[in-house]
C-alpha cells in the first residue's frame, strides 16, 4: 500500500456546493409557486388580485431577498465540510460534523420563518396595490396554506438535501448517526397526516360547493405528491443501504474493490454501520498484511545466510510493505556510539554505512532509539524530532521510525519517510512499521547468534587444528601425565627421542620407569623421589636441566625440561612435560668453558710477561699461570746448564712435591735426555707426549709422574737472541691434553717469554750502565736535571742539591712549571728550554743563584723530547758581578739619556732631509722648466751668450737636483735599519754591471767576477756599496782603453775583504785620507762627473756593518778598493 | 688624443702646474685638465660635492694626477678617501710628486695607487715623464667599466 490513497468521499466538495444551491433554490421557489397557485385556486385572492401582488414591488421583493439570503447563508454555515470535502489545508472533520449537525436547526427554522411571514407579505401587498380588503380569516387561510406547502414540498427537499449529506459523510465518518432512522420515519409519519388534513379541507371545501371536477384534480394532484414524497424516501433508505448491500453479492470481503464500494452513503445507523464494518474489513486487511510480512521476512531470512543479505531482504520487503516513500535500516554502533545506516531502499548493505548518526543528533530515528518507542511523525515541518539536516538531505515530510529490540537489545531502528507530502499514520501503518521493527529485529539477532556459533566453531576447529598440529611439528618432546604418574598422551618428538617406534609405546604407561629411572651417574632414582611427580602433586610449574632420560635402547642423554601442571575446570589432572635433548648445548659449553680458560690463560701471560719485573719474577709468573688459569697440572721453566747437558729447573708452579728435585733432566743423548724437555731442547722443536703410560720414553720417569697425576706433557724450547737456551714444560693430568691449540698457545708463549727474558736482560743491563753514571752524577758538584714536553721532571741528581734542600730524583714525576710557578724568570727559561734553545741563564733559588746550562733533549729521530740543564751553584760570583752590574747600569743609563736626545735630533734631522727632498727639489724643476720654456718660446729673441746663460742656469738647477738626491741617499744610508743576512754580492755585482753596461753600451770593459761572493750583511746597503764602487771603477778606467775591472774576495781574521780593483786613472796616495770625506772628490768635476758623495756612502755603509774601508791605488795605474765585512752568526 | 677624457691634477704649486700643464701641451695631450689645489678641492671634484656640486659624477677622470704634499688634506689621505669609497675605489689614480721617500712609496701603493712617478727637476725629462704617462693611461690604459662603482 505504498503511496497515499485518498479519502473514499465519492462527492467533491465544488459538487457538494453545487447541488446544495440547487436545492436550497427549490426549497425557496417552489412553495411561493405552490402557494400562490394554489390561493388562487382556492380563490382567496382573484386572478386580478393576484396578477396585482406579483405586479407590486413588494412581494417579489420579499420572495427574492428570501431567496438570496438563503442561498448565501445556508451553504456558508457547511463551510467546514466544504473544506474538509476539498481537504483545504486548516480544514477538519470534527468542524464539518458540527456543521453539518446544526444545519437542519438553521434550516427549518429560516424556511418556516419565510413561510410564515409569507402570508402577512402576500395580505399587505394585496391591501395596498388591490381593491381586496384583508381579512383575519383570509389571513389564517394563506397562512394554513402556506403551513401544507412548507410540509409538502419542504420536507421532500430536506430529505434530498439529507442525502446529499449521506454523500459527504463517508468522509466525515460519524461516531453516531446524525439523522437517524427514526426521525425520518417521523418525518414520514408526519407528512401523511398533514396530507390527510389536507384532504379534510378539500372535502370541506366540496362540501361547501366547491367539491368539483377540479376538486378531484387537486385531491389527485395532493396524491401524486404523497407518492413522490414517498419515492423519495425510498430512495433515502436505498442509498443508505447500497454499501452494505454490496458486501452480500461479494466472495471475497477482503476484496479490496469491495472495501472500495463500502463507502457509508447516510448518515443514519446504516451509514455507521458501513463505517464501521469498514473499519473492520480495513484492521483485518492490516493483519494480514503484517503476517503476510512476518512470513515473507521469516522466508527471506531463512533463505539468507549473511546479514548483508538479511538487511538487503528487510529493506526490500520492508519497502513493499511499509507505507512510505523510502526506507532507511540503522544498526548501532557500540563502539562510537553512533547508529549506522547500513541499507536503505537505493542502497544495498554496506557493513561500514552510508551515513551515521550520533546518539545525540537530533533525528527521529534516533529519538525512537533512545526512548525505545515508536516515533511518529505526521508533519516533519513542524516536528521538532525530525534533524532539519536530514529533512533537507532526503526531502522529509513526514516518517515513521521503529526501534528493533530484540530480548531488551535494542540493535537498531528502522525508519521510512514520506516525502510528497505530509501524513497522519493510520495504526494500521503504524502497527505494520512496528511489526516489520520486530521481524527485523529478530532476523538480525537469529543472524548474530549464528554468526557469533559460525565464528566460534571455526575458532574451535582452527585451534585444534593447530594444536595437532603443533604437537606434531615442534621439535620438543612433549607428553602428559596423570596424577598417578601414566601417561595420557606423547608427541612424534617425543616417542623419536626417547627411541620408541611410536607414541602408543609410551600411552598407558608409567613414564618415570621407562625414562627416568637411573640418575646419570646410574644411581637409582626412585620413583617417589622423581621431581616431575613432586611438582605434580604440588601443582606447581618446574624447570630442570641437570638431569638424564634413558632412551630405550637403555643409553642415556642430558636433557632440559620443564613440567607445568594440568587444570580442568580448576581441577588437577596432571602434568605435562616438554623436553629436549641438550647433549650438543653441554658440549657447546664444555668447548666454550675450554675456549675461555684459554683466553684467561693468554690474558694472564700477557699481563706476566708485561708486568714482570725480573727474568725469575717473569718465569714464575708464567708457570703460576699456565697452573692457575690454565689448569695444567705443573708447568716449570729449565734453562740448559753451562755444562750444554743438563736441564736446570729455575721456575715450577703445580703440583710438583719435589718431582724435579728427583727427575735429573738431560738435554743430551743419556736416557735422561730422551724425555720431552731434552727432546725440545736438542731438536728446536715443540715434543708433544700425549699419554705417558704408554709412551716408552718417558720410561725413567713414568712411576714418579704417575704418582703426581701426570699423564700428558708437552715441552717446548726456549730462545732467547735466536739461540735455544732451554725449555718450558707443562704437566696435564688428561690423556692427549696437547691439541693444536694447546701446542700454538706454548709455543707462542714460549717465543714471547724469550722476548720477554732478553727484554729483561737488556733492560738490567741499562741499568746498571745508568746506576754507574748515576753514581758519578750524583756526586758531582753540580745539579743535574732533565725535564719532559709538559715540564715533568725525569732527572734531578748532583750533590748540589743539597743546596737547595733536595735529595737527589726527589723531585723526578714533579712538573716544573708548578714547582717554580712563583719565579717567572725560571718559567721563562723552561719554556725557552722546551723550545729547542740552547743556552746559558742564570736563576735565583732559595737565595741561591745557578748558572744554568740549558740543552734540548732530541730522540734519535731528533723529535724534540724536553730540555736538560747543568746548573751551576754561581752564588759568590754573579754577587760579585751584580755589583759591577750596578755601576755599569748607571752609566748605561747616563749613555741611553744621550742615546734619547741623538735619536731626538736624529728625528728632527730626518724631517728636515725630507723637506729638503721635497721642498728644495720644487723650485728647481721650476727654475729647471721656466729657463726651458724661455729657451723654447723666447730663445729667438735672445742672442747667443743669454741661451748661454740660461742653459747654465739650468745646469746649475739640475745639478743641485742630483747633489739633493745624492745627499739624501747618503742620509738615508744613514738611518735605514740594517738586516743582516747571508748574502751573495756576485749577483748585486751582477746587476750594477748590467745597468752601467745599459747606461754606456759603447764602452767596452772587462769585468772579472768570481760566481760567488759570500758575506752577511744587509743586502740592500752593499748593493750601494757596489754601485758606487763599481761605479767608480766603470768611470775612472774610462780613459782606458783596454778597461778592466775585477771584483773578489778574501778571508781575513774573522772578516770577508772584498775589494773592487780597476786599471783607470788611480789617485794619489796623499790624498787617501780625504778619500771618504762628503763632497771631497780628487780630480776636476769636468772630467769624471760626480757629487763627492757616493765613497762618504760607502764608509758609513761599511762601517754600519762593523767593517772597515780602504783603498791603494798608483796615479795612471789604478786604484783597489776594500771593503771588510766581520763574520757574523745569522740565524 | 681622446680630448673628451677629463684629467683631474691636483697640484698646489702654482709652478709645478704650469709646468705639468705646458708638459702636456708640449706632447699633444689636449684633453680638459681640471686642477685642484688642494685634497679637500680634488673629493668635492670627484665626488661632486662642495664647490663642485651638481656636477655629473657619472663621468670621472680618466686618470688623477695627485700630488703628495697639498694644503689641508694631504695626497695620501685623498687617496685613502677614494679607495674606501665605492664609487671611486677603482679610479685611476698616479701619484707625481717630487718625493721619493721609500715610506711616500711605500704608503702610496699601500693605499691601493696605480702608479708612483716621481719628478725630475730636468725639465726635459719630466716632459719625458709626462709623455709616457699619457700615452699610458689615456691611450693604452683600459679604464674600469663605469659599473665598477662610478653611480
Amino acid at each position: 500500500m505504498v503511496g497515499a490513497s485518498s479519502a473514499p468521499t465519492g462527492l467533491g466538495g465544488v459538487e457538494f456546493s453545487r447541488r446544495l444551491r440547487w436545492l436550497i433554490f427549490y426549497t425557496w421557489s417552489i412553495p411561493p409557486v405552490f402557494g400562490l397557485s394554489f390561493i388562487l385556486l382556492v380563490g382567496v385572492l382573484t386572478p386580478q388580485q393576484m396578477l396585482g401582488i406579483l405586479l407590486t414591488p413588494l412581494e417579489p421583493l420579499y420572495i427574492l431577498c428570501w431567496l438570496a439570503f438563503a442561498i448565501w447563508y445556508l451553504p456558508r454555515t457547511l463551510r467546514p465540510l466544504v473544506n474538509w470535502l476539498e481537504r483545504t489545508p486548516g480544514s477538519s472533520p470534527g468542524a464539518a460534523q458540527r456543521a453539518m449537525q446544526e444545519f437542519p436547526l438553521r434550516f427549518w427554522a429560516i424556511f418556516l420563518v419565510y413561510l410564515l411571514l409569507a402570508p402577512a407579505s402576500v395580505v399587505l401587498s394585496a391591501s395596498l396595490y388591490t381593491s381586496y380588503a384583508a381579512s383575519l380569516t383570509d389571513l389564517f387561510h394563506i397562512e394554513l396554506i402556506a403551513l401544507i406547502v412548507s410540509i409538502i414540498v419542504g420536507l421532500p427537499i430536506f430529505f434530498l438535501i439529507l442525502n446529499l449529506f449521506g454523500r459527504a459523510a463517508a468522509a466525515v465518518s460519524f461516531a453516531k448517526p446524525f439523522i437517524t432512522i427514526r426521525t425520518k420515519v417521523f418525518l414520514i409519519g408526519a407528512l401523511v397526516p398533514l396530507l390527510i388534513d389536507t384532504m379534510l379541507v378539500q372535502y370541506y371545501w366540496a362540501r361547501t360547493g366547491f367539491f368539483a371536477l377540479e376538486t378531484v384534480a387537486v385531491w389527485l394532484a395532493l396524491e401524486l405528491l404523497a407518492i413522490g414524497g414517498s419515492l423519495v424516501f425510498a430512495k433515502s433508505f436505498a442509498q443508505s443501504l447500497a454499501p452494505l448491500g454490496s458486501l452480500f453479492s461479494a466472495r471475497d470481503p477482503m476484496d479490496s474493490s469491495n472495501l472500495a464500494a463500502l463507502v457509508p452513503r447516510s448518515t443514519d445507523e446504516l451509514g455507521i454501520i458501513t463505517s464501521s464494518y469498514r473499519a473492520l474489513l480495513e484492521e483485518l486487511r492490516a493483519r494480514s498484511a503484517m503476517l503476510e510480512l512476518n512470513n515473507r521476512i521469516l522466508r527471506g531470512t531463512r533463505n539468507y545466510s549473511t546479514t548483508a543479505e538479511i538487511v538487503n531482504e528487510l529493506i526490500r520487503i520492508g519497502g513493499e510493505s511499509v507505507f512510505g516513500d523510502e526506507l532507511f535500516l540503522f544498526l548501532a554502533d557500540g563502539t562510537t556510539q553512533e547508529l549506522v545506516c547500513v541499507a536503505h531502499s537505493h542502497a544495498a548493505y554496506d557493513a561500514a554505512g552510508h551515513f551515521r548518526l550520533g546518539v545525540q543528533d537530533q533525528s527521529a530515528a534516533v529519538h525512537a532509539y533512545n526512548h525505545r518507542e515508536t516515533v511518529v511523525v505526521a508533519d516533519a515541518e513542524i516536528d521538532s524530532r525530525v534533524s532539519p539536516a536530514m529533512r533537507e538531505k532526503f526531502g522529509v515530510r513526514a516518517s515513521l521510525a521503529a526501534p528493533l529490540i530484540v530480548q531488551e537489545e535494542l540493535m537498531g531502528v528502522i525508519i521510512s519517510i514520506c516525502r510528497t507530502q505530509p501524513h497522519a499514520y493510520t495504526s494500521a501503518e503504524v502497527q505494520m512499521m512496528e511489526s516489520l521493527a520486530h521481524e527485523a529485529a529478530i532476523a538480525l539477532g537469529i543472524q548474530r547468534l549464528r554468526d557469533a556459533r559460525s565464528e566460534a566453531e571455526a575458532t574451535g576447529r582452527k585451534r585444534d587444528r593447530l594444536m595437532q598440529l603443533l604437537l606434531k611439528s615442534t621439535g620438543e618432546a612433549i607428553y602428559g601425565v596423570d596424577i598417578n604418574g601414566v601417561c595420557t598422551f606423547a608427541n612424534p618428538a617425543c616417542a623419536r627421542m626417547l627411541g620408541y617406534r611410536s607414541e602408543d609405546d609410551l600411552v598407558g604407561k608409567v613414564i618415570h620407569d621407562l625414562i627416568h629411572y637411573s640418575h646419570a651417574d646410574g644411581r637409582h632414582y626412585p620413583k617417589e623421589a622423581c621431581r616431575v611427580r613432586l611438582a605434580t602433586l604440588a601443582g606447581k610449574a618446574i624447570h630442570v636441566d641437570d638431569e638424564v632420560h634413558w632412551r630405550a635402547d637403555g643409553s642415556s642423554f642430558p636433557v632440559e625440561y620443564w613440567a607445568h601442571p594440568m587444570l580442568e575446570d580448576g581441577k588437577l589432572i596432571g602434568t605435562v612435560v616438554t623436553f629436549v635433548d641438550i647433549s650438543d648445548r653441554k658440549r657447546a659449553e664444555r668447548a666454550m668453558l675450554n675456549h675461555n680458560r684459554f683466553l684467561r690463560t693468554v690474558a694472564s701471560l700477557n699481563a706476566v710477561l708485561v708486568q714482570g719485573r725480573s727474568e725469575q719474577e717473569i718465569m714464575d709468573g708464567v708457570c703460576r699461570a699456565l697452573v692457575e688459569e690454565g689448569r695444567f697440572r705443573m708447568a716449570w721453566i729449565g734453562l740448559v746448564d753451562a755444562d750444554g747437558a743438563h736441564v736446570r729447573p729455575l721456575a715450577v708452579a703445580g703440583a710438583d712435591d719435589g718431582y724435579l728435585a728427583h727427575a735429573d733432566i738431560r738435554c743430551d743423548e743419556s736416557p735422561q735426555g730422551q724425555g720431552p724437555t731434552g727432546a725440545a731442547i736438542r731438536r728446536g722443536a715443540t715434543v708433544v707426549n700425549d699419554d705417558l703410560e704408554t709412551n716408552s720414553k718417558f720410561l725413567p720417569w713414568r712411576s714418579e709422574a704417575q704418582a703426581k697425576g701426570y699423564r700428558s706433557s708437552a715441552a717446548t724450547p726456549l730462545r732467547m737472541q735466536g739461540r735455544i737456551i732451554g725449555a718450558l714444560a707443562v704437566y696435564s693430568g688428561e690423556a692427549k691434553a696437547f691439541g693444536t691449540d694447546e701446542t700454538v698457545l706454548l709455543e707462542r708463549l714460549a717465543a714471547d717469554l724469550g722476548q720477554a727474558l732478553e727484554r729483561r736482560a737488556a733492560e738490567s743491563a741499562l741499568r746498571d750502565a745508568e746506576h754507574r753514571l748515576r753514581s758519578v752524577v750524583s756526586a758531582a758538584p753540580v745539579i743535574f736535571f732533565a725535564i719532559d714536553r709538559n715540564g715533568v721532571f725525569l732527572v734531578s741528581e748532583g750533590s748540589a742539591l743539597a743546596g737547595l734542600g733536595l735529595r737527589p730524583g726527589e723531585v723526578v714525576g714533579r712538573n716544573a712549571f708548578e714547582m717554580y710557578a712563583g719565579i717567572p724568570e725560571i718559567i721563562g727559561q723552561l719554556r725557552r728550554g722546551l723550545a729547542g734553545e740552547t743556552f746559558v741563564a742564570y736563576s735565583e733559588v732559595a737565595e741561591r743563584i745557578y748558572e744554568v746550562h740549558y740543552a734540548p733533549v732530541r730522540s734519535e729521530s731528533g723529535e724534540l723530547q724536553g730540555t736538560m740543564g747543568i746548573a751551576i751553584d754561581d752564588t759568590a760570583r754573579v754577587l760579585a758581578e751584580r755589583e759591577l752590574q750596578r755601576h755599569r747600569e748607571s752609566l748605561e743609563q747616563l749613555v741611553s739619556e744621550r742615546t734619547a736626545e741623538l735619536t731626538a735630533i736624529n728625528r728632527e734631522l730626518e724631517a728636515f732631509s725630507y723637506s729638503v727632498s721635497h721642498d728644495l727639489r720644487a723650485p728647481l724643476r721650476g727654475i729647471d722648466g721656466f729657463s726651458q720654456a724661455l729657451l723654447e718660446d723666447y730663445g729667438g729673441r735672445l742672442d747667443d751668450t743669454g741661451r748661454d746663460y740660461l742653459s747654465r742656469v739650468r745646469r746649475g738647477a739640475q745639478r743641485m737636483g742630483s747633489l739633493i738626491d745624492d745627499l739624501l741617499a747618503l742620509a738615508r744610508v744613514t738611518r735605514a735599519p740594517i738586516r743582516f743576512a747571508a748574502v751573495d754580492l756576485a749577483g748585486p755585482a751582477r746587476e750594477v754591471i748590467a745597468e752601467l753596461r745599459e747606461q754606456q753600451p759603447d764602452r767596452r770593459v772587462e769585468v772579472s767576477l768570481p760566481p760567488k761572493l759570500e758575506a752577511v750583511g744587509d743586502r740592500g746597503l752593499l748593493k750601494v756599496v757596489l754601485q758606487n764602487l763599481i761605479g767608480n771603477a766603470w768611470k775612472y778606467s774610462a780613459p782606458q782603453s783596454q778597461a778592466r775591472i775585477e771584483i773578489g774576495s778574501r778571508e781575513g781574521d774573522g772578516e770577508t775583504i772584498i775589494f773592487v780593483r780597476d786599471n783607470g786613472v788611480g789617485f794619489d796616495m796623499a790624498y787617501s785620507d780625504k778619500l771618504f770625506s762628503p763632497f771631497q772628490r780628487l780630480h776636476v768635476g769636468k772630467e769624471f762627473e760626480g757629487s763627492g758623495i757616493g765613497l762618504a756612502t760607502v764608509q758609513r755603509i761599511v762601517h754600519r756593518h762593523g767593517g772597515r774601508v780602504w783603498a791603494e791605488a798608483t796615479v795612471g795605474e789604478g786604484a783597489v778598493f776594500y771593503f771588510s765585512l766581520p763574520h757574523r752568526q745569522v740565524s | 688624443m681622446y680630448s673628451e677624457k677629463v684629467i683631474l691634477l691636483v697640484e698646489d704649486n702654482p709652478d709645478d702646474e704650469a709646468l705639468t700643464l705646458r708638459a702636456l701641451r708640449r706632447n699633444n695631450i689636449l684633453n680638459e685638465v681640471v686642477v685642484a689645489r688642494d685634497g679637500v678641492e680634488a673629493l668635492d671634484y670627484l665626488f661632486g660635492t662642495g664647490s663642485h656640486a651638481g656636477r655629473d659624477t657619472r663621468i670621472q677622470p680618466q686618470v688623477v694626477l695627485l700630488d703628495l704634499k697639498l694644503p689641508r688634506l694631504g695626497g695620501l689621505e685623498v687617496l685613502q678617501r677614494l679607495r674606501s669609497d665605492p664609487r671611486t675605489k677603482l679610479q685611476p689614480v698616479v701619484i707625481l710628486t717630487t718625493s721619493n721617500e721609500d715610506s711616500d712609496v711605500l704608503s702610496g701603493y699601500e693605499l691601493g695607487v696605480n702608479s708612483y712617478i716621481r719628478k725630475p727637476v730636468d725639465f726635459n725629462q719630466f716632459i719625458d715623464a709626462v709623455r709616457q704617462l699619457g700615452l699610458y693611461w689615456l691611450m693604452l690604459n683600459i679604464p674600469p667599466s663605469s659599473a665598477g662603482g662610478q653611480g
